[in-house]
């Protein structure tokens, strides 16, 4: 763990698949598409991104919903005090376990209330995110519960920026090309989008 | 070296069908007929591409263009992963790698050498390669491997398409079997004809080997001497400058070809026409089913002067006998057609009939009861000693000339080439006759499956090199030529056929038929031809040599080493006129 982590929540429930992750509204710092962590141990970690962040009610908020005249205060108060914590629901890409690095599932998922991360050192997320093989966990999703194609265009572009590196987004561009050349209704508009956030490209040698 | 880059990669296929190759490059940088190479486990296979395929790997992407992609980086990385081309190699040889001279740099020699030995070479491809192997175009090793010829027997016909590497024909072992040059008017094949008679002709004796000699029936007088090209571009140099004394050229009765005299004349004696020769012209002359047995009682009666006694009869003359009775009777006069017929038990207006009909052959200029000195035996005196004869038709060239004269020299000469392999056979000591080559322009008139049977070219096409004669079948259309000569053909060079019957005629008797059709019919018109058959071993499209400066000085070069005829023999010969 580095000394940059910020912790983001702790674990509801999990499974090798994935995890959900509960915060305080405070401790909402972490977007659709970044990449996080959640300890297991001292030194073993699971990597995941970030595809769903929900925010439920509670029997207070319904009460409040209905008042007139709500107060700042009281809306404040509410979203500080809240009866139920905010969801984050994290796609499982990657772990690293004894110091080895691999993208894939854990053997284990984490535990209850292990804590949960926002990967924030560039050196790590560097490291995670050299190999592209990771995108292939996200095109292998399930596309009922997974927003696949808005999660690449999300992270793709997130990580350019973060990087600072066209390169980078172009090889994983290529590699998004070649885990979905069979599907043309989810490649194309995932490659229109990225077209157009990343104009950068362009000059891009192919 | 470039060539040695790969250009895709085995996605599948059998050793029927061919091979499925994934294209790694532009598909502009490969074309059909394009020699390729692969290396899987211990053996090397080599082939042609026979077709270029799109695909794509979900047919949206091939239908729709992703117009909405405004980075011409995106745009073109999803068409490089998404659209793709495959090609189809057609396999057709194989060859041992042998060691890796990394890990054991002797036994690679000893292998190298047995290759060099010609114990080990190219083989039939008999199993496939594996998935995924990277395929690449020859290279000139390659192409050596494949088409290297004795130096001495070695003549280059052209060049690989793409690479223009050379491709060498082995002349000498070209000659041992028939073959054929084919092509649609305009495709080049008078030039490619006279390429490959240069070629044969410029060989020498080696050792106990005898050079082959050549005699060309030259039915449009192309070959002797220099004609002008049909574009107006200058001269195509005859063969008479290329090989000097070397070649006789010879003209049909007493005429000049294209302004040049020839060496001789072609006189043909009565007695040089059989019945049989006579049977070959049925349909020219219109002959009856009767003319058979009208011709063999002629035959019978006068051995080999019937055709000549036959014309000294007069059809239709009479002359008046005194019957018992006193009385003044007209009957067929002694010397007349009737007379004969009736003697000989023959239908006397049948005779009659067959006599005015022959009497267009007999009133041929180069037709004489009898000639002066025997041009058929200086003929074949010339090709035993290894002389190259161009017989020249000029004005005689319609199809009966050319059905009666070549039949009858080709029937003598082979006659004699029997006759000298039975000797040799007799006699341990005698000399196998020199192999010859007899070349016939307008194959399917002589050739054609009502003639084949009869003429001595059907016979010389099926007996193959048992007698040491081989024919070079010149044609624009051979479909018409018989599928049994076809069949026999060992070595088939041909330019663009645009007629699907000619292009199934052309590959009868070959294997990848159905591979090879297409590239046939999609050959350039002109300098593209096809190399295929016994002599060349895997069919090979090359862009042909042209017959220019470059190639004459090359002949000239060949010839040098040539023993000339002396001025005494060159005198020998023409005192048999």
């Amino acid at each position: 763990m580095t000394s940059m982590d910020k912790e983001i929540g702790r674990t509801l429930r999990a499974s090798t698949e994935g995890f959900v992750v509960g915060c305080r509204v405070e401790q909402l710092t972490s977007s659709f598409g970044d990449l996080v962590k959640v300890k297991l141990n001292e030194t073993d970690v699971v990597y995941g991104l970030i595809y769903k962040i929900d925010i439920d009610d509670d029997p207070l908020v319904r009460r409040l919903v209905l008042l007139d005249g709500l107060e700042p205060a009281m809306i404040e108060d509410q979203r500080q005090n809240r009866l139920v914590p905010i969801e984050m629901s994290v796609l499982a890409v990657g772990y690293n376990i004894n110091g080895r690095l691999r993208h894939g599932l854990s053997m284990r998922p984490p535990l209850s209330l292990d804590p949960a991360f926002l990967c924030s050192d560039l050196n790590e997320i560097k490291e995670f995110t050299d190999d592209l093989g990771y995108l292939r966990m996200i095109t292998r999703a399930d596309p009922t519960k997974v927003p696949i194609d808005q999660l690449l265009i999300t992270h793709i572009r997130n990580l350019c920026q973060l990087r600072g590196e066209h390169q980078w987004a172009a090889a994983a561009i290529q590699e998004v090309i070649e885990l979905l050349r069979h599907d043309y209704q989810t490649l194309v508009p995932i490659l229109e989008t990225l077209s157009h956030t990343l104009p950068q490209l362009a000059n891009t040698l192919p | 070296m470039e060539e040695q880059n790969p250009i895709g990669y085995i996605v599948g296929g059998s050793l029927k069908e061919g091979l499925f190759v994934r294209l790694s490059v532009s598909p502009e940088k490969v074309q059909e007929g394009s020699f390729v190479v692969c290396d899987s486990g211990d053996w090397r296979f080599y082939g042609l591409i026979t077709n270029l395929a799109l695909g794509a790997t979900n047919p949206r992407f091939a239908d729709e263009r992703p117009s909405r992609i405004e980075s011409p980086f995106i745009r073109n990385a999803l068409m490089g992963k998404t659209l793709y081309t495959t090609i189809e190699m057609f396999p057709t040889l194989m060859m041992d790698r042998g060691p890796d001279p990394g890990t054991d740099p002797s036994a690679y020699l000893d292998w190298q050498e047995e290759v060099e030995k010609g114990k080990i070479g190219p083989q039939p491809v008999k199993t496939v390669p594996a998935h995924h192997v990277s395929v690449r175009l020859a290279d000139k090793a390659d192409v050596d491997a494949i088409f290297k010829a004795p130096e001495e027997s070695s003549f280059v016909i052209g060049h690989t398409l793409e690479q223009q590497h050379p491709i060498n024909l082995d002349l000498r072992k070209l000659v041992k079997r028939s073959m054929g040059i084919f092509g649609a008017t305009g495709t080049g094949k008078s030039y490619l004809t006279r390429m490959v008679l240069a070629g044969v002709m410029s060989l020498t004796d080696k050792g106990s080997e005898k050079a082959p000699a050549t005699i060309v029936f030259d039915m449009h007088n192309e070959y002797a001497f220099d004609v002008q090209n049909p574009d107006g571009t200058g001269v195509a140099r005859g063969l008479s400058y290329l090989f000097g004394k070397k070649i006789q050229t010879v003209a049909l009765g007493k005429q000049t070809i294209r302004a040049n005299r020839p060496d001789f004349d072609l006189l043909l004696s009565a007695k040089d026409i059989t019945p049989e020769d006579v049977l070959l012209l049925s349909g020219m002359l219109n002959l009856t089913d009767t003319a058979a047995s009208t011709l063999s009682a002629l035959a019978s009666d006068f051995k080999e002067n019937w055709f000549a006694k036959f014309m000294a009869m007069i059809p239709g003359k009479m002359e008046e006998i005194e019957t018992e009775s006193g009385k003044l009777k007209k009957v067929p006069a002694p010397d007349s057609v009737e007379f004969w017929a009736n003697d000989s038990n023959v239908h006397p207006k049948a005779a009659a009939a067959l006599h005015n009909k022959l009497m267009r052959v007999y009133r041929k200029e180069y037709v004489g009861e009898r000639q002066a000195g025997n041009p058929i035996n200086m003929i074949i005196d010339a090709l035993q000693n290894g002389r190259h004869i161009v017989l020249s038709f000029g004005k005689h060239d319609d199809e009966l000339d050319y059905l009666l004269v070549s039949n009858i020299l080709t029937r003598r000469i082979r006659e004699k080439w029997v006759e000298l392999t039975e000797q040799s056979h007799l006699d341990a000591d005698e000399k196998k006759p020199r192999p010859l080559v007899i070349a016939i322009e307008e194959a399917h008139k002589l050739l054609s499956p009502q003639l084949s049977k009869q003429t001595a070219f059907g016979i010389i096409a099926r007996e193959l090199r048992k007698y040491f004669v081989t024919l070079l079948v010149v044609d624009q259309r051979p479909s018409g030529i018989d599928d049994e000569v076809m069949s026999q053909l060992g070595t088939r060079i041909t330019g663009w056929l645009g007629d699907e019957d000619d292009i199934r005629a052309v590959l009868t008797g070959l294997a990848g038929r159905d591979q090879l059709r297409g590239m046939l019919a999609r050959l350039q018109e002109k300098e593209e031809v096809l190399l295929l058959g016994w002599g060349v071993k895997m069919p090979i499209p090359v862009r042909s040599r042209r017959y220019d400066e470059t190639f004459y000085e090359e002949m000239k070069g060949r010839k040098s080493s040539t023993p000339q005829p002396s001025g005494d023999e060159i005198d020998d010969w023409l005192s048999y006129g």
